[in-house]
């Protein structure tokens, strides 16, 4: 009996030290199966029980049992020490996903450009085909193809910047002269899109600028009504605004088309109930028309044979309203920090 | 145009509420902008456009809606009491610039009390923010409110000799208007005169020395019609504009002349009683007839896209004050009323049958027939340079055109000559087209420095203007970039992007443009010919506009490149076998530079050369002053075999040999 206490004891000693030491799961589990095992050395020594006394055994037997659990304890002690190494040893080597990335340098286009671009992209699905033309331009162009004769009010000098010392010359007031120049150049059936800067003597503030951009847009074919002008320009409102937009379109005076009118749309912002943005409920967009017989014979196109209609639209108002931009001026400071944002 | 809503129902019985009515005629052209309500009026702000002097009257907005409503428009009848004294005795009446006024027409009322008009005239006056000055001048701008006619009327007493001359001012006459301003006139001014001295700035102010006054007895009442461009000439010029001249810049109606002259007569006698004079003095045709117009249904439809039954537009013209004198649906002649100096033609009555029958009548459908955009040249160099340029990190931006600072002439190397100008004007003096990008990008590259955003890498694609005498300018198309980078960075951009575009042929001189730094700075050149530069700006400039980097800077010409893009690449096959790779380092004279060495790897006619590429340049011990060594990579290879290495070995022997021969190369 006291043999056995003796080697109770030992293997206990001994237990505690190597669970102490142990330090990786593969030798953690090596002891586990010399203590524990089926072969262990807890099995063994209960095999042993039967060559003592009948009345020792009990006693060695608790002594045994005693032993088990305490290796027991000992094993998942020893566990729970080297799970919590390894996790720490595992976070060190993961990333915080949380950590920002390592900044792409990447700029983007002006959102100006943006803008004409997918105002141009737009009209390009319907059929139409992008057209430059000069921003200084001829008086006859900017005006008298486009039926503004001299004494026609914006034909006066305060509203159009005139080049020094050439008074044929002036910096382009609307892109419209490009419609001249596109059917000078090529006879109908013509669909184009003129995007463009131009320029008008306006003193700058949060709505104005002496430079602004528009885009053009001119369909020349026999029969062109303005179902058609309608049709497009719907098409237009709902691409560039949202399908959920409505359209009106209201008589207005443009001297180059005939009858004229402007576009209005919902208001994006209140769904056309009338808001800070809008007042009334809608938005003006855009000023169109069926092309005025005057500006068909200013290029020899046959009135009579063919129709057509013509829109115009400000760049910046319609980017300004989609991003809601207050000021217009902001677009040419090219500050990074307003740039960096469309 | 403010309008008064009690007014307008004098003359059309609208039943429909206010704000119904404003939203109508809205649709109609007339955009009502505001509806105010005062005590017992509501008060329409109208926009009317400037084809449509006609509407600058309640008597016309009245007729719109009348038209709208189909309800009776009621004009006023005005019939004029008997008359004493033939008005030739009292007054005589001389045009003389008939060019600038055709059509001028005086009446004479004698006897007259000057007074405060009576309360429902100065409410009216009133309403539309005027200032009630006499039962005179008030009803003359009262009738201007009811028909759209100014009217002016005259102290007689005051008018010296009692001659009315209409006549051209003499250069530097000089005239005080009834606001108590004094105005240096010219001849292409129009004036009101008497035998000593202009009365009144013809269709603008009246005189101060003649204006109607507690003490007038006897009043010399003007309606006329002067010409439209002469008048907004001299409002402009001298800074004035009054209703009247918002009124004659526009074309007053000719026949309406009469019937205003007639109307304020009438209500003078009534309210500042006196006797009026025989007959009206009248230089010019009282009416220029009429013109008809030919509308045919067929052009109608055609034009709007959808049926209007012939019946409904005649209607809707006879209501607009149009004389429908008969005809077949396509042959149906229409006869202009003098007020509608704006229907010239066919569309103009289409545009009005459409405007009053609503455009929302007008469905939204096409049969357009299937028309493929195609992408220009143009669009697809712009799309690629932006496509590279933002890839390596600028922003686009979009500066003025016009320009007025000094600095922007010396950073162009692109003409000698001076820019082009615009004409002075107010706030815009010394203005210039821009000759070059990159004052800008410069200026706004500062500007970000200053608001502490850092490296504010930007790049603008816009046209330059550059002098010329031809029928227009050159104005070609530019793409300009500012970063922080060094050269070789900024080359990379360079190189990158003409590659994207596929322009080939291009290469880089040593350039000499005073704003880039000597030693750091290139051209670009294709086909022989400068199309852009590269480099970083002088120390000067950089100290002249005060920037904290010395930054690198690049301008190219876009027009022109698009026919030398080629952006369909053409397929080169992969190789197949493995090349011999070789570093080598040459040492070589300064001077040499590294097209150069290619030149010389080019034409030294070693077949099995497939790359070449650069690696580095070194200076320095152990390698004399004067040298360099310049270390690059060689790969040789076949396309039919794998190379061995002697093969390699005999190909880089030639190599060197022709490196040593014409540049006095030595391996390292
Ligand atoms: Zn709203």
């Amino acid at each position: 009996m006291g043999e056995i206490k003796e080697t109770v004891k030992s293997i206990a000693e001994a237990a505690r030290q190597e669970f102490r030491d142990v330090g990786a799961a593969d030798a953690l589990e090596a002891l586990r199966v010399r203590y524990l095992g089926r072969k262990g050395v807890i099995r063994e020594l209960m095999q042993q029980l039967g060559s003592l006394e009948a009345a020792e055994r009990p006693q060695a037997g608790r002594l045994i049992n005693a032993l088990k659990e305490e290796i027991v304890a000992l094993h998942e002690s020893a566990r729970a020490a080297l799970d919590r190494k390894d996790s720490v040893a595992r976070v060190q080597q993961e990333v915080d996903v949380t950590l920002p990335g390592r900044p792409m340098r990447m700029g983007k286009p002006h959102p100006l450009t943006q803008t004409t671009d997918e105002i141009v992209d737009i009209f390009a699905r319907m059929g139409f085909s992008a057209v430059y033309g000069p921003e200084i331009e001829t008086v006859h162009n900017n005006f008298e193809a486009l039926n503004m004769p001299l004494d026609h009010p914006s034909r006066d000098a305060f509203d159009t910047f005139f080049i020094k010392g050439r008074d044929d010359l002036v910096l382009r007031s609307h892109t419209s002269p490009v419609q001249v120049r596109a059917m000078r150049a090529a006879r109908p059936p013509l669909r184009i899109v003129v995007p463009g800067r131009t320029y008008r003597p306006d003193t700058v503030d949060a709505t104005h600028s002496f430079m602004f951009s528009q885009v053009e847009g001119l369909v020349v074919d026999r029969d062109i009504s303005m179902a058609d002008l309608k049709f497009c320009l719907n098409e237009f409102a709902l691409a560039y605004f949202g399908e959920g937009v409505r359209t009106r379109f209201r008589p207005h005076y443009f001297p180059f088309t005939e009858p004229s009118a402007e576009m209005d749309v919902s208001c994006i912002f209140c769904d056309g109930g009338g808001c800070r943005v809008c007042g009334s409920g809608w938005i003006e967009v855009l000023g169109c028309g069926m092309v005025h017989p005057n500006v068909f014979r200013a290029v020899d196109i046959d009135c009579e044979e063919y129709t057509g209609f013509a829109f115009g639209m400000g760049v910046e108002r319609l980017c300004m309203l989609k991003h809601q931009i207050h000021d217009m001026r902001l677009f040419f400071e090219n500050d990074v920090r307003f740039l960096s944002q469309f | 145009m403010k309008a008064s809503w009690n007014w307008l129902t004098d003359y059309v019985a609208l039943s429909a509420p206010a704000m119904e009515v404003a939203e109508r005629l809205t649709m109609a052209g007339l955009t009502v902008e505001a509806v105010e309500e005062t005590a017992d009026d509501l008060i329409l702000d109208i926009e009317i456009t400037s084809n449509r002097p006609d509407w600058l009257s309640h008597l016309g907005i009245a007729r719109e809606a009348a038209a709208l409503y189909a309800l009776t428009l009621k004009v006023p009848q005005v019939a004029l009491p008997e008359a004493s004294g033939d008005v030739r005795q009292e007054a005589s009446l001389e045009v003389t610039a008939p060019e600038l006024c055709s059509l001028y027409t005086g009446r004479v009322i004698k006897g007259i009390k000057v007074a405060d008009s009576p309360a429902w005239l100065k409410k009216r006056i009133e309403a539309l923010g005027l200032r009630a000055v006499n039962n005179v001048v008030d009803i003359t701008n009262y009738v201007m409110f009811e028909c759209g006619q100014p009217l002016h009327a005259f102290d007689l007493a005051n008018i010296a000799d009692r001659s009315v001359i209409v006549r051209r001012a003499r250069d530097g006459e000089v005239i005080t208007l009834i606001d108590g301003t004094r105005h240096t006139l010219m001849a292409s001014d129009l004036v009101i005169a008497d035998r000593q001295a202009p009365i009144a700035l013809a269709g603008v102010m009246g005189g101060l020395l003649s204006e109607i006054g507690s003490d007038t007895v006897d009043v010399f009442l003007e309606s006329a019609k002067f010409d439209q461009y002469s008048i907004r000439m001299s409002a402009k010029r001298l800074g004035l504009s009054s209703d009247a001249s918002y009124r004659f810049e526009r074309g007053v109606d000719r026949e309406t002349v009469d019937w205003g002259s007639r109307r304020a007569a009438q209500m003078i006698l009534e309210i500042a009683g006196g006797t009026m004079s025989e007959g009206m003095l009248a230089v010019g045709a009282g009416s220029a007839g009429h013109t008809t117009l030919r509308l045919r249904q067929s052009h109608l439809s055609r034009l709007l896209g959808v049926e209007v039954p012939i019946e409904k537009a005649r209607s809707i013209l006879a209501s607009l004050g149009f004389v429908i004198r008969g005809g077949s649906p396509d042959d149906t002649l229409v006869e202009v009323p003098s007020f509608r100096g704006d229907v010239m033609e066919e569309a103009d009555l289409v545009e009005e049958i459409s405007r009053i029958n609503g455009y929302d009548k007008v469905p939204s459908r096409t049969s357009m027939r299937i028309d493929p955009g195609r992408r220009t040249p143009r669009e697809r160099l712009v799309e690629t340079v932006e496509r590279v340029l933002t890839s390596a990190g600028c922003y686009g931006s979009v500066s003025y055109s016009l320009v007025s600072s000094e600095l922007f002439k010396s950073l162009s190397p692109w003409s000698d000559r001076e820019p082009v100008y615009l004409q002075d004007r107010g706030g815009h003096e010394n203005v210039f087209m821009r000759p070059s990008l990159v004052g800008s990008l410069l200026a706004a590259r500062k500007t970000n420095e200053d608001r502490k955003v850092e490296c504010a890498d930007l790049y603008e694609i816009a046209h330059i203007y550059l002098g010329c005498d031809d029928e227009l300018p050159d104005q070609p198309l530019m793409v300009a970039a500012v970063m922080g980078d060094g050269f070789p960075d900024m080359k990379g951009v360079v190189e990158r992007l003409l590659g994207e575009t596929g322009v080939r042929d291009v290469t880089y001189e040593r350039a000499s443009l005073p704003f880039l730094d000597q030693a750091k700075s290139a051209c670009i050149m294709h086909n022989g010919q400068m199309t852009g530069y590269l480099g970083l700006i002088s120390a000067d400039l950089q100290e002249k506009i005060d920037l904290r980097d010395q930054v690198s800077v690049f301008e190219l010409r876009l027009a022109g490149l698009e026919e030398a893009a080629h952006d369909v690449a053409a397929f080169a096959p992969l190789k197949r076998f493995p090349g011999v790779e070789r570093d080598l380092a040459l040492i070589v004279p300064e001077e040499t530079t590294w097209a150069q060495i290619l030149a010389c790897i080019e034409s030294a006619g070693v077949g099995l050369i497939d790359e070449v590429s650069f690696r580095s340049v070194y200076r320095g011990e152990p390698i004399e002053e004067g040298s360099k060594s310049v270390a690059f990579h060689v790969v040789f290879r076949s396309a039919e075999r794998t190379l061995t290495g002697e093969e390699a070995d005999a190909e880089q022997a030639r190599l060197v040999g022709a490196l040593r021969e014409k540049l006095g190369a030595k391996l390292r």
